[in-house]
């Protein structure tokens, strides 16, 4: 950890307000937490754990958006986060307090969150609080092919996409794509990991080198002459979508690697994929990044904690995300 | 009967060949490092070296959990076609990374020990000034464990907290009581336990240990934590009854030769009941199936035998 992150935090550390119990008068392993029922309250509670290397532009913006709708608000990145299990009881505790008393909980992990972010995920799923994501999710679109099986399977439209263990087979699955192809670290982000593949000689100096990484790869066919796509954030049951293009000479669209984003109109065609992928995934909040193959779009990867681009976009996305919550959580209140 | 087995190895498991041909099943075996998934054109296929693979009415995997970003969508795959497999999709995931795996079972009502589970050093310190001691270790980085130790009071737990370095993703702290350890094979639900003795330098091997005769509550939990975790054939780790480790690759060879049970033919057998059971329950389509269930109770239920 940088000095610079840990600074990051302590910035944000005087939002945190009072929440019940010490940790140091508990026991590993408490019986408590889990599915307690909760106290009718009508303060609303918003609870953001955020990745451990959490964008802190991105985060100051939501706890400022959500400090305008909710009566308590707490940041928390994940690694500052303890699990209390035993038998029966899980619950998430940070600095002695119990968190499993929220309205609602925006668990916001990358695949560097891992280790700790399928337990932090499945002790939320035990709880009450209102979550826009669910575990499952993060597992499926944390792997790239796996989000293109699933999301094919259930009739949305895809690019021929293979997964191998070993590289010495790939060359077996090499019509499956034809060349150009491109190879993808399952895991991968911001443009790291993907690279194009021209010919047979290409993929054998890769495929030579590739174990090195310890990381399974796939590979896709190659969309031609796009070097653009279409993120699609997902926020509910609407969609606003946004054209990301690659900086000259580069067929990654990835802002991270010098592309720009502008918002667009969203086609009927573009809105009932998006909605679609995100109903399969069992997201409410979330990311879905199309191509235009063939005259028609086809789903490149789905993400499960898009960045905003604020560069570009100021805190239009953010503050779509906190309305949302923020209502799923008034109508809890409301109906129970 | 049609049955695929599928291993990463074929010495691993050579002797369930003639095991499931015993039980009248067609056989064929597939190293997994030879197939691979495609997904066009709004389907999947499941290939060998390039060959669409046949359709089996059974799968038996052996495969380590490390092994879960290719076999999951495998997994997904079998479900979705209604082939059986021994492990459940998502089972890997939970057997792959060990604060899931934990918090998993104890969701699941498992006996398992008190567990603490922090990302960063800050999240453990509170214990050792409260914490109930002897307490177990562990430092994690990425998916492996890469340090574990026993911590016997605070001062110890001060020198662990020194010895930290950076790289650690978490931390998990366990209660712990120097004791024995059962190692044991589930196979639906038989359960063949090994014990192995607590010395002074740590429990001995798995190669050294006697066979064991589980009480009942040990039995039950080693069948509740295979089946909370989605596996119906798994090797369970447990010490006074708590469970301390669930994955999907038993090792059958020592397990075998140390219960003096062929385990391959447990194994076998267990997939023919399993089967049958759900050829009798999904056989004639699934619509009478499913009418067959909600009329069970009933003298209808008898008529529609
Ligand atoms: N099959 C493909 N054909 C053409 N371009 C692609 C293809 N897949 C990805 N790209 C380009 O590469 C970028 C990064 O790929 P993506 O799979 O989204 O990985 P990441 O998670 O790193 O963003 C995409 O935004 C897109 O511009
Ligand atoms: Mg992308």
């Amino acid at each position: 950890m940088t000095a610079q992150k840990q600074k990051g935090f302590s910035d944000l550390a005087p939002i945190e307000e009072e929440l019940g119990a010490d940790l140091s008068r508990i026991e590993i392993g408490r019986k408590s937490g889990g599915k307690v029922p909760k106290k009718f309250d009508a303060k609303k509670s918003f609870l953001i754990i955020g990745s451990k290397t959490y964008k802190k532009s991105t985060i100051n913006s939501m706890i400022g958006e959500s400090k305008k709708l909710f009566d308590r608000v707490l940041f928390v990145p994940i690694n500052k986060v303890q699990i209390m299990v035993s038998s029966g009881r899980a619950s998430l505790c940070y600095k002695g307090k119990y968190l499993m008393d929220f309205d609602a909980i925006y668990p916001r992990f990358s695949s560097r969150d891992y280790v700790l972010g399928e337990a932090v995920l499945k002790v939320i799923e035990s709880s009450s609080a209102y979550c826009p994501v669910p575990l499952r999710a993060y597992q499926i679109t944390n792997h790239k092919y796996y989000t293109t099986q699933v999301l094919s399977n259930s009739g949305i439209p895809g690019i021929p996409t293979t997964l191998f263990i070993s590289p010495k087979y790939a060359e077996y699955l090499v019509g499956e794509t034809g060349f150009p192809m491109v190879m993808k670290l399952i895991s991968g982000f911001a443009g790291k990991g993907v690279v194009l593949i021209n010919d047979k000689k290409q993929l054998e100096s890769i495929l030579d080198t590739v174990h090195l990484f310890e990381e399974f790869i796939c590979t896709q066919k190659f969309i031609k002459g796009k070097n653009f796509d279409v993120r699609c954030y997902v926020i509910g049951d609407s969609v606003i979508s946004v054209k990301r293009t690659g900086r000259k000479g580069e067929w990654r669209a990835n802002i991270s690697r010098g592309g720009t984003a502008a918002v667009i109109e969203t086609s009927p065609e573009m809105k009932k994929i998006a909605l679609n992928s995100a109903r399969v995934l069992g997201m409410d909040i979330c990311a879905v990044d199309l191509m235009e193959s063939g005259g028609r779009w086809v789903v490149i990867e789905a993400n499960f904690m898009p960045g905003p681009f604020m560069k570009y976009l100021g805190g239009m996305i953010v503050k779509e995300w906190v309305e949302f919550i923020h209502e799923k959580v008034k109508a809890q209140k409301q109906f129970g | 009967m049609k049955l695929l087995v599928i291993a990463e190895r074929k010495k691993h498991i050579e002797p369930f060949l003639p095991a499931f041909e015993s039980k009248g099943f067609e056989v064929k075996y597939l190293r997994i490092l030879k197939i691979s998934l495609v997904s066009k054109h709004r389907a999947t296929l499941i290939k060998s070296l390039g060959e669409n693979i046949p359709k089996y009415d059974a799968v038996f995997l052996h495969a380590r959990a490390s092994l879960a970003p290719f076999v999951e969508p495998l997994l997904e795959e079998f479900s979705s076609r209604k082939i059986y497999s021994n492990s459940m999709p998502g089972s890997y995931y939970i057997g792959m990374n060990e604060p899931f795996k934990f918090t998993t079972l104890a969701l699941g009502n498992v006996p398992i020990p008190d567990i603490m589970i922090a990302g960063s050093s800050g999240g453990i310190k509170t214990i050792s000034k409260n914490g109930k001691y002897p307490l177990m270790v562990k430092a994690l980085v990425g998916k492996t464990v890469q340090q574990k130790v026993a911590v016997n009071n605070a001062k110890e737990f001060e020198i662990f907290l020194k010895s930290i370095q950076d790289n650690v993703d978490a931390f998990i702290l366990h209660e712990y009581d120097a004791c024995d350890v059962i190692t044991c094979a589930v196979i639906g639900e038989k359960v063949f336990a090994v014990k192995r003795k607590l010395l002074s330098g740590g429990v001995s091997e798995l190669k050294k240990g006697k066979i064991y005769k589980l009480s009942d509550a040990e039995n039950g939990a080693a069948i509740k934590a295979a089946q909370t975790c989605g596996y119906d054939i798994a090797q369970i780790e447990m010490s006074n009854g708590k469970i301390l480790d669930v994955r999907p690759n038993v090792n059958w060879k020592v397990l075998s030769e140390i219960c003096s049970e062929n385990l391959e033919e447990h194994v076998a057998q267990f997939f023919a009941e399993k089967l049958q059971k759900l050829g009798v329950e999904e056989g004639v389509g699934d619509e009478i199936g499913v009418i067959k269930r909600i009329f069970s109770k009933t003298v209808l239920g008898k008529w529609l035998k």
